[in-house]
């Protein structure tokens, strides 16, 4: 994958990787009530909503199954081909829901952040 | 089985294993590259190095077992396993890439602004690392013992000796190729079975489903000890992933937050698609191979192929599956190693790359004598334990330090060790308790109670806390969660 390159880089020493200095330096950390600290307290909030919202729904799909399972008994019984049907949706019908989770919270998060974006490019 | 099968594929495994190592090393030059490989690795070889790396002896052959013993029950696992990353999406994947540390212990500090919050953090990164490798190498015991003969203890030494002298040689942008390739391999030693034995169809097949429903009661919501355990399994791995140090470790190799939810999306097509076939392999052990559930559950996987397979394809089946299944032991031991190796070398030795080299080798000593000295309990269930005991320190203080402006440096402290004393004396305590019913349960599978402790006592030891929150709070939050230009 390094053939092409005909001389490799220097070796360098390794050391820690510069710790950033964060305590005490200035005056403030905070972000005050400027528009530009709203915008970013709105961001945080936001997104913190749409992970719980996302966790709820999947939660709530993963208690249904046992939920639905145990209030229709006849369920049990039923077979697609020879592998029973609490099987299948255990097994291999959580996965599609998980993901599909997933995929809306990346467009959802993105769509969040270029919100932010715009606004904090409007100010 | 021929031990000369065993022996060829582990040495297979390890040459390669070795040689992406080392190939590594070439282009492994500075300080970032040693750390975190440069930032700068794509979201499919990232993504594909994560799979590698977290799919352990517990989702190649512990699940497997487990599903033979347990059925039905046992389906939580790859479930819970494969959530956690959903967890992981939502709550720490972008804002913890973004903050720019390179270790746990690293983002608590700069989070918290104190370096008691970073030792405690530390010390409990490499608790829980120990707690990880200790079935890997239990896992290698198992495989090396049925595949050749040899006395079990080889299996565990032979993968401590070939992690610890490919990470201190090469660092982690070696570990990267190593642990896609892992991931790859892994894949097709699980997939081959199902798909030789669904192709072939050797022999009569008895009745599966009567197989399956008689072996096992359905789960019922009326057996509030049943409904405990699933509960307290899928908050210990939906919420243990978060905390896991060699899962963490690989965020900061993207190169911004978008890129890391990319990964991260990705990941979880990859586990998905691991996951349907150790389930697949438990049902068709349940059906055709029961009596193994009698002696070793966690060997399914190596002794299906031979046991269902006609003679050239079991044989050559059977290898594949020693491989994969040694190549799971040595990624996830390895992952583990480079980041407990980082933690420790910067705690002790200032982060010089001897020092690196020299944690290295004691992150694989000490889970090879723990290894050496206890007895296996199932795959599944010991690394189903060091997940509750991650919920209960580190993801409450991740979760809490991304999200919440008020957390302190002494809540974190007071609720992580709430937390780990909690989980941790349930944990030794479950070792000894061997009766069902609700009160075992609450020992043997903690989660439940434990995470909500820590969680709870973090946030009210910071209300409480005079010293208030750290001054640069407001700064650090605003710096996880604004987007990149």
């Amino acid at each position: 994958m390094s053939g092409g390159t005909p001389t490799p880089p220097p070796r360098v020493r390794i050391t820690a990787p510069p710790r950033e200095e964060t305590a005490g330096r200035t005056a403030t950390g905070a972000i005050g009530t400027d528009p530009a600290g709203l915008y970013i307290r709105s961001l945080i909030r936001s997104q913190l909503r749409l992970g719980i919202v996302c966790a709820v729904a999947f939660v709530v799909v993963l208690v249904a199954v046992p939920v639905v399972f145990t209030l229709v008994p006849g369920l049990d019984a039923a077979a697609v081909g020879p592998v029973p049907v609490s099987w299948i949706v255990l097994g291999a019908g959580l996965f599609p829901v998980i993901i599909a989770v997933a995929a809306l919270y990346v467009h959802t998060a993105s769509r969040n952040e270029s919100r932010y974006r715009s606004l904090a490019d409007d100010s | 089985m021929t031990p000369a099968l065993g022996y060829a594929s582990i040495a297979l495994v390890t040459v390669a294993t070795v040689l992406i190592g080392f190939f590594g090393v070439r282009i492994s030059r500075t300080t970032s590259d040693f750390y975190v490989a440069s930032r700068t690795v794509r979201p499919w070889l990232n993504a594909s190095a994560i799979g590698g790396e977290y799919l352990s002896a517990a989702s190649v052959l512990g699940i497997a077992g487990l599903i033979l013993l347990q059925g039905e029950r046992a389906l939580w696992f790859p479930i819970g396993y494969t959530a956690g990353y959903l967890m992981l999406l939502l709550f720490v994947a972008a804002p913890l890439r973004r903050s720019g540390a390179y270790t746990v212990p690293d983002f608590t500090e700069a989070r918290l602004e104190s370096r008691g919050v970073r030792r405690v953090t530390s010390v409990l990164v490499i608790l829980i690392g120990w707690l990880y490798i200790v079935p890997q190498l239990q896992g290698a015991a198992l495989t090396v013992g049925i595949t050749t003969g040899l006395p079990r203890w080889v299996g565990a030494v032979g993968v401590a000796l070939i992690v610890g002298v490919v990470v201190a040689a090469g660092g982690m942008r070696s570990i990267t190729f190593v642990q896609a390739f892992q991931y790859w391999l892994k894949l097709t030693a699980v997939a081959a079975p199902v798909v030789f034995v669904l192709l072939l169809q050797p022999g009569a097949s008895p009745d599966a489903h009567a197989v399956l429903t008689e072996a096992f009661p359905p789960f019922s919501l009326g057996d509030p000890d049943a409904v405990f355990r699933a509960v307290s399994l899928l908050v210990a791995l939906l919420l243990g992933t978060l905390g896991l140090p060699h899962v963490l470790v690989r965020f900061y190799t993207n190169p911004d937050g978008p890129a890391a939810r990319r990964t991260t999306l990705i990941v979880l097509c990859l586990l998905s698609a691991f996951y349907v076939f150790p389930i697949a392999i438990g049902m068709l052990g349940r059906v055709f191979l029961p009596e193994l559930a009698e002696g070793d559950p966690d060997a399914l996987l190596l002794l299906l192929p031979g046991a269902m397979l006609p003679t050239p394809w079991g044989e050559a089946v059977t290898a594949l599956v020693i491989a994969g299944a040694f190549g799971a032991f040595l990624s996830t031991s390895s992952g583990l190693v480079v980041s407990l190796a980082g933690v420790v070398s910067q705690e002790l030795f200032a982060g010089s790359v001897r020092g690196f080299r020299i944690a290295a080798v004691l992150s694989v000593i000490v889970p090879l004598v723990i290894a050496g000295v206890t007895e296996t309990a199932g795959l599944a269930g010991s690394v189903g334990l060091v997940f509750a005991f991650t919920a209960s320190t580190l993801c409450p203080a991740l979760l809490l330090g991304i999200w919440w402006r008020g957390l302190t440096a002494r809540g974190t402290v007071v609720g992580m060790l709430t937390g780990a004393v909690a989980c941790g004396t349930a944990i030794v305590l479950g070792a000894f308790v061997r009766d069902a019913g609700l009160a075992s349960a609450l020992i043997e599978q903690p989660a439940a109670w434990t995470v909500p402790l820590a969680t709870l006592t973090m946030v009210l030891v910071s209300r409480l806390d005079r010293r208030g929150a750290p001054r640069g709070a407001d700064r650090f939050l605003a710096r996880l969660h604004v987007p990149e230009r």
